[in-house]
C-alpha cells in the first residue's frame, strides 16, 4: 500500500458531517448527528459527554470499527466510512492503535506475544529488539516473558499501549483506558500516554468520564445527544484542569 | 505460535473436543486394526506350497472382483503340461475342492468348511498331510479322513456328497482336516480348476520356479507366493469376513460420523464464549481468514493430540472387539489381533482431519464476529439462525427424507447401513434447525410455570435459554444425535423383526418348506424323495458382462417344466438383463464352473422376481456342468407334504420356516444394533456432559452477578439444573421428532414390501436409556461445575 504518511497533512482524523443511526423503522436512535471535528497531527484529544452522548459511537466510527450511516471520516487520507470490512482491517492494522478498559490481551500470549501480534497479522518480520524496546517505552522491558495473568491492571494496560504502537500508527485511540484503574495506575497510564505525545508526536484521541483523566489532553471535545456541544483547549499541567471540565461536565448533564 | 499458545492456555474449552477426538480415533483405530487383523491368510491346507497358480478374476454386476473363473480340465492339461516342465518342479499339482461331509449315526458331522472339504488325493501334499495309519484311497469307493473323526482304517463311513450319500470304506486316516478321495474320484465332482499349486524339488530356487511359470502361463493366470495365497480361502470364511466387515464399517461410519458432529458442537460453543477475544484480535488487525485459519489450526492440533491417544485407546481395545466378533461368529476361526502401522497412521490421519472438519463451522462463526464485539460487555445473539445454516438444515432434511424411504425399499444387505446414514442426516438436520424450535419449545415448556410462579427461577431460565437460543442448541445437539440413534436403530430393528417373519410366512401361506439341517444344502436324493415343488439348485456361471469384463452371477437350476423345457435356455430377470446387456433372443457363452463354455439362448427377460431367480435354467443343465451344486429350500404345496424327511434336511411350516429364517439374520442385526446403540450414546452422554459442563464454567461471571443480586447457593443450583433439564427435553424432542417419521415411512415401505400391515415398533428399554443416561450426565455435569463455580470459598 502506497500512503503518504505524516506528510500531506496536519490533520490526523478529520470527521464531516457523520450521522450514526442505530436500529430500523420505528426503532430508531441517532447516535451521532452531524457531527464533524478534526483532530491535529501530534494532538491528545480527550472526547467527553454524558451518558448516551455519542462518545463511544464517535470514536468506533473514527477507528474504522463502525460504519457511519452516513458523512466522511478521514484517516491517512482515506475515507473509512467509504471502506469495506476488509479495507478496515488493513487500515486498522495499519494506521491505527486500540487501548480499551479491560480485556485488551490475549490471555494465551506472553506481553511480547500480544506486542508483535499485530505485526504477526500484518504478515510484517518481527524484530525482536523492536519488540523489547517498545516494551522498554512503558517500563516493562523485564517483563516481556510474563503471561497478563501474571501482570497488574496497569502493567497490562502498558502492554497493550506498547502494543498498539508498535505499528507506529497515525492515530492512538483510547476508549476509557483508566476505567479499570485505582487512581495512582491510572496516573502512570496517563503520563505516559501524554509522555508519547509530547516525545513522539503521536496523535492520541481518547473517550473518558473522567475529569482527571481528561485532563492530560491537549483539548477536550464535549458532546451531548450525539452532537458536538463544546471545545475546551487546556493550558498544559495545570491543577486547575480537573475542575474546569467537571463544571463543564455539569453544565452539559443539567 | 498463537495457534499453540491458545491451546496450552485454553485447554479447558477444549477438552470436550479433545475426548470426542480420542474416542472417535480410538473406534476408528479398533475398526482398522480388527479389519487388517481379519485379512486373508493362507489356509492351512495349502501351507507348504510355495506356489499357486490361479486362474483371473472375474467381477460381479457392480464391477468389483469376485470368483476365479475356473479352468477347464483340457485348459488345466494344457497348464499343467507346461509348467511340469519348469526346471526344479518336483510336483504339479491339481487342486479340487467339492462339497463333502460325513454322518455319523445319521446325523449330519458339523463343519463350517463342508462346501470345500472334499479333495484329490495329491491335494495332501500341498499341507502336506500325511498318513497316521492305513493306506491312501485307490478305488472309487476308498477315502483317507481325518484322525480327529474317530474312525479306523477298514471302517465304513458314510459321507454325504452333492447326488446324495454314500459308503465309503476308509483307506487311511491322515493329520488334518477333509476327505480325500482318489483323484479320479476328485476330477468327476470337480472338474473345474481354481489352483494349480507348484512344489519344488529340494534343492531348487523357487523365485526362478515362479517367474518361468509366470512365463509359462502367460496372461491366463496368476502366479502367488507368500502371504498372497490368501486369495483362495473358502467361501464360508470370506462370507463371515464379509459379515463382520459390515459390522466394523458401520462401527466406523458412526464414529467418524458422531467425532465430527462432536467436534462441530463443541468448537462452535468454545468460539461463541470466546467471541470477545476474537473480536480484539480483528480489532488489532486480524483478517477474517488469518481468525479463520487460526480456529482450524487449534483443530488440527487437538485432533493430532486426541488422535495419539485415541491410537492407544484403539490397541487397548482392539482384543475386545476380536472377543466380540469371534462370539458373534464373525470373524475367521484363527483370527488374532495383529499391529501394522497403516492402521493407526490411517485413524490419526482421520482423526485430525476429521477434528478440522468439524472446525468448519466454528471458524466460520468465529471468522464473522466483529471488531466490536471487543468493546461490549454482555454477549447477546442477534440473529437467531443464520440463512446459510437454515439452507443447509432444510437441505438435510430433504435428504434425510429420501434415505429414509430408500432403508425401506434397499436390499437387505444394505439396510442398516442406508439407516445408518438416514439417521445421520436427520440428525444433522435438527442440530442444524434446532435454534428455530428451541424458542417456541421453550415458551410452551415454560408458560405453564411462567405464568404462576412469582419466583426468580422460570424467568431467568426462559430469558437464559431464548436470549441464547444457540448456545442452547449446541447443547443439545448431542442429545439429539443419542436419542436420535438410539431410538431409530432400535425402532428399525424391531420394525423389521416384527415385518419381515410376517411377510414371509404370508408370502409360503399354504405350503410347507424342507430346509437344511446340519448340512450347507439339500443333496439331489432328498431333492428327488420329494419330487413336487420348487427346487433350485445353485451354481455360479461367468458370462461376458458390460465393458467386456467377464462377469460372475448366481444362477439356479429349475425344475419346473416352465423354464425347464429347453436345456440349452435361461430366463432372465429384467435388472439382471439390463445389467448383463443382453435382450431376449440373443445366444450368450457361458462358462460354467467346471470350466466349460456353452451358448445358452435367453427364452425370456422378466420382471424381476425373487421367488423366480434372476438367471433360471434348467436344473440338468446346471447339474451337467457343476456336479456338487447344492439346493437351498424345497418349497412343496401343503397338501403334498411327506410325512417325514431324510437326515440332512428338516420340514417346516410356512411360519417357523420365515423365523428361523429371519431370526439367523437378526441375530447379528441385533448384535450390530445394540454395539451402535451403546457407542452413540455412551459417546453422546460423553459430549453432553461436556457441553454442559463448558457452558456453565463459561458463565461464571453470570453466576457471580446472581449471587450479589441475592440468588442463594440453592437458588441457583436450582435454575442451573431446571435449565439442563429444559434443554435435555429439547434435544429427547428434537431426536424423537426427526425419527419418529422415517421409521412410520419405513413401516409403510416395509407393508408395501411385505404385503402385511406393518406398525413401527420402538423398544422401550432403549428408549428410556438413551434418554435418561445423557439427562443424568448432563445434569451431574452441570450440577457439580457450578457448585465448584459458585461455592462459597473461604476468604
Amino acid at each position: 500500500m502506497t500512503t503518504t504518511r505524516h506528510a500531506s497533512t496536519t490533520t490526523a482524523v478529520q470527521l464531516l458531517g457523520v450521522r450514526k443511526v442505530y436500529g430500523s423503522g420505528d426503532h430508531t436512535v441517532t447516535a451521532l448527528n452531524r457531527v464533524s471535528v478534526g483532530f491535529p497531527t501530534g494532538t491528545f484529544t480527550a472526547i467527553m459527554g454524558p451518558s448516551g452522548s455519542g462518545k463511544s459511537t464517535l470514536l468506533h466510527c473514527a477507528a474504522g470499527l463502525d460504519r457511519p450511516t452516513e458523512g466522511q471520516i478521514f484517516v491517512a487520507d482515506k475515507d473509512v466510512g467509504a471502506m469495506d470490512e476488509g479495507e478496515r482491517t488493513i487500515l486498522r492494522r495499519e494506521h491505527i492503535g486500540f487501548v480499551f478498559q479491560a480485556f485488551n490481551l490475549v490471555a494465551s500470549l506472553t506481553a511480547a506475544q500480544n506486542v508483535e501480534l499485530p505485526l504477526r497479522f500484518a504478515g510484517r518480520r518481527v524484530d525482536r529488539t523492536d519488540v523489547l524496546e517498545a516494551l522498554a517505552e512503558v517500563g516493562l522491558g523485564e517483563r516481556s516473558g510474563h503471561r497478563p495473568s501474571e501482570l497488574s491492571g496497569g502493567q497490562q494496560q502498558r502492554v497493550a499501549l506498547a502494543r498498539a504502537l508498535i505499528t507506529r500508527p497515525d492515530v492512538l485511540f483510547a476508549d476509557e483506558p483508566t476505567g479499570a484503574l485505582d487512581t495512582s495506575t491510572s496516573r502512570e497510564v496517563l503520563t505516559l500516554l501524554r509522555r508519547l505525545v509530547d516525545d513522539k508526536n503521536q496523535t492520541t484521541i481518547m473517550v473518558t468520564h473522567d475529569p482527571v483523566a481528561a485532563s492530560y489532553a491537549d483539548v477536550v471535545v464535549f458532546l451531548k445527544d450525539g452532537q458536538l456541544a463544546d471545545r475546551v483547549a487546556l493550558k498544559p499541567v495545570d491543577p486547575s484542569n480537573p475542575a474546569l471540565i467537571a463544571a463543564q461536565m455539569a453544565r452539559l448533564e443539567a | 505460535m498463537l495457534v499453540l499458545a491458545n491451546v496450552r492456555q485454553r485447554w479447558r474449552t477444549f477438552v470436550a473436543t479433545f475426548l470426542a477426538v480420542v474416542v472417535g480415533v480410538g473406534l476408528i483405530a479398533v475398526t482398522l486394526v480388527t479389519y487388517d487383523s481379519a485379512r486373508p491368510r493362507v489356509q492351512p491346507r495349502l501351507a507348504g506350497t510355495p506356489a499357486l497358480v490361479i486362474p483371473p478374476q472375474a467381477v460381479d454386476v457392480d464391477g468389483s472382483p469376485e470368483d476365479r473363473i475356473p479352468w477347464s480340465d483340457t485348459d488345466a492339461a494344457t497348464l499343467t503340461q507346461r509348467l511340469t516342465a519348469i526346471p526344479g518342479v518336483e510336483h504339479v499339482i491339481v487342486d479340487r475342492a467339492f462339497y463333502a461331509q460325513a454322518f455319523v449315526d445319521n446325523r449330519p458331522v458339523l463343519d463350517d468348511g463342508a462346501l470345500e472339504a472334499g479333495h484329490g488325493w495329491s491335494s495332501t501334499l500341498l499341507a502336506p498331510y500325511s498318513l497316521t495309519a492305513g493306506a491312501q484311497p485307490r478305488a472309487a469307493n476308498e477315502v483317507a479322513v481325518d484322525a480327529a473323526l474317530g474312525v479306523k482304517p477298514g471302517s465304513k463311513l458314510s459321507i454325504n456328497l452333492s447326488d446324495g450319500r454314500h459308503d465309503f470304506t476308509v483307506s487311511g486316516v491322515i493329520d488334518g482336516p477333509g476327505f480325500f478321495f482318489t483323484d479320479d474320484v476328485a476330477t468327476q465332482r470337480d472338474p473345474g480348476v481354481r489352483a494349480i499349486g507348484l512344489l519344488p524339488a529340494r534343492d531348487a530356487s523357487i523365485d526362478t520356479i515362479v517367474s518361468q511359470a509366470r512365463r509359462a502361463s502367460d496372461t491366463n493366470a496368476t502366479v502367488v507366493t507368500g502371504d498372497d495365497r490368501g486369495e483362495l480361502e473358502p467361501e464360508f470364511i470370506a462370507h463371515k469376513r464379509f459379515l463382520g466387515t459390515q459390522l466394523i464399517a458401520a462401527m466406523a461410519l458412526l464414529g467418524l460420523f458422531v467425532t465430527v458432529f462432536v467436534v462441530a458442537a463443541t468448537l462452535v460453543l468454545a468460539t461463541t464464549q470466546r467471541r470477545r477475544e476474537i473480536g480484539l484480535l480483528r480489532t488489532i488487525g486480524a483478517e477474517p481468514r488469518q481468525v479463520r485459519r487460526m480456529i482450524l489450526g487449534e483443530a488440527a492440533v487437538i485432533g493430532a493430540l486426541g488422535s495419539v491417544a485415541g491410537c492407544l485407546l484403539g490397541l487397548a481395545a482392539a482384543p475386545l472387539m476380536r472377543a466380540i466378533l469371534m462370539h458373534l461368529d464373525v470373524a475367521p476361526p484363527d483370527f488374532s489381533i495383529t499391529v501394522s502401522a497403516w492402521p493407526l497412521l490411517t485413524a490419526a490421519a482421520v482423526g485430525t482431519g476429521v477434528a478440522v472438519v468439524g472446525a468448519w463451522a466454528a471458524s466460520r462463526t468465529a471468522s464473522r464476529v466483529v471488531p466490536l464485539e471487543a468493546l461490549q460487555d454482555a454477549e447477546v445473539e442477534k440473529t437467531v439462525i443464520g440463512r446459510a445454516r437454515l439452507i443447509t438444515g432444510l437441505v438435510a432434511l430433504g435428504a434425510g427424507v429420501l434415505l429414509a424411504l430408500l432403508t425401506a425399499v434397499t436390499g437387505s444387505d444394505n439396510r442398516i447401513n442406508t439407516a445408518m446414514v438416514a439417521a445421520m442426516t436427520f440428525i444433522v438436520a435438527a442440530a442444524l434447525l434446532a435454534p428455530v424450535v428451541i424458542g417456541p419449545a421453550v415458551r410452551l415448556l415454560t408458560a405453564p410455570f411462567a405464568r404462576r410462579s412469582t419466583g426468580a427461577g422460570p424467568m431467568l431460565v426462559r430469558a437464559e435459554i431464548l436470549n441464547a437460543t444457540r448456545r442452547a442448541a449446541s447443547t443439545a445437539a448431542p442429545i439429539i444425535a443419542a436419542v436420535g440413534f438410539a431410538v431409530l436403530i432400535s425402532g428399525m430393528v424391531e420394525t423389521m423383526g416384527s415385518a419381515y417373519p410376517a411377510g414371509e410366512t404370508k408370502k409360503l401361506a399354504g405350503q410347507v418348506l424342507i430346509d437344511t439341517d446340519g448340512t450347507p444344502g439339500l443333496s439331489d436324493d432328498i431333492v428327488a424323495e420329494n419330487p413336487v415343488g420348487k427346487a433350485l439348485v445353485v451354481t455360479r456361471v461367468f458370462v461376458p458382462g458390460n465393458g467386456g469384463k467377464t462377469t460372475v452371477v448366481e444362477a439356479l437350476g429349475s425344475r419346473d417344466p416352465q423354464w425347464s423345457s429347453d436345456p440349452r435356455t435361461a430366463v432372465l430377470g429384467a435388472t439382471m438383463a439390463k445389467s448383463l446387456g443382453v435382450t431376449p433372443g440373443q445366444t450368450v457363452p457361458v462358462r460354467f464352473v467346471d470350466g466349460r463354455l456353452e451358448d445358452i439362448r435367453i427364452a425370456q427377460v422378466l420382471p424381476d422376481d425373487p421367488a423366480r431367480g434372476a438367471f433360471v435354467m434348467a436344473r440338468a443343465t446346471v447339474r451337467k456342468h457343476d456336479s456338487s451344486a447344492l439346493t437351498d429350500t424345497i418349497f412343496i404345496p401343503a397338501g403334498d407334504a411327506p410325512s417325514q424327511v431324510s437326515p440332512g434336511a428338516a420340514l417346516h411350516d410356512a411360519q417357523t420356516y420365515a423365523l428361523a429364517d429371519y431370526n439367523t439374520d437378526a441375530r447379528l442385526t441385533n448384535s450390530l444394533a445394540a454395539m451402535l446403540i451403546a457407542v452413540a450414546v455412551g459417546y453422546s452422554g460423553l459430549a453432553v456432559a461436556n457441553s454442559m459442563a463448558m457452558s456453565a464454567f463459561g458463565r461464571r461471571t453470570d453466576f457471580t452477578v446472581m449471587k450479589s443480586a441475592g440468588g442463594t447457593l440453592r437458588q441457583l443450583l436450582s435454575f442451573v439444573l431446571a435449565e439442563t433439564v429444559l434443554v435435555v427435553l429439547v434435544g429427547v424432542g428434537l431426536g424423537l421428532l426427526v425419527t419418529l417419521p422415517p421409521l412410520v415411512g419405513l413401516a409403510a415401505g416395509l407393508s408395501q414390501v411385505t404385503g402385511t400391515s406393518v406398525t413401527p415398533h420402538l423398544n422401550g428399554a432403549v428408549v428410556s436409556a438413551a434418554i435418561l443416561g445423557p439427562l443424568a450426565m448432563a445434569a451431574a455435569a452441570s450440577g457439580t461445575v457450578t457448585w465448584n463455580v459458585i461455592r462459597p470459598r473461604p476468604a
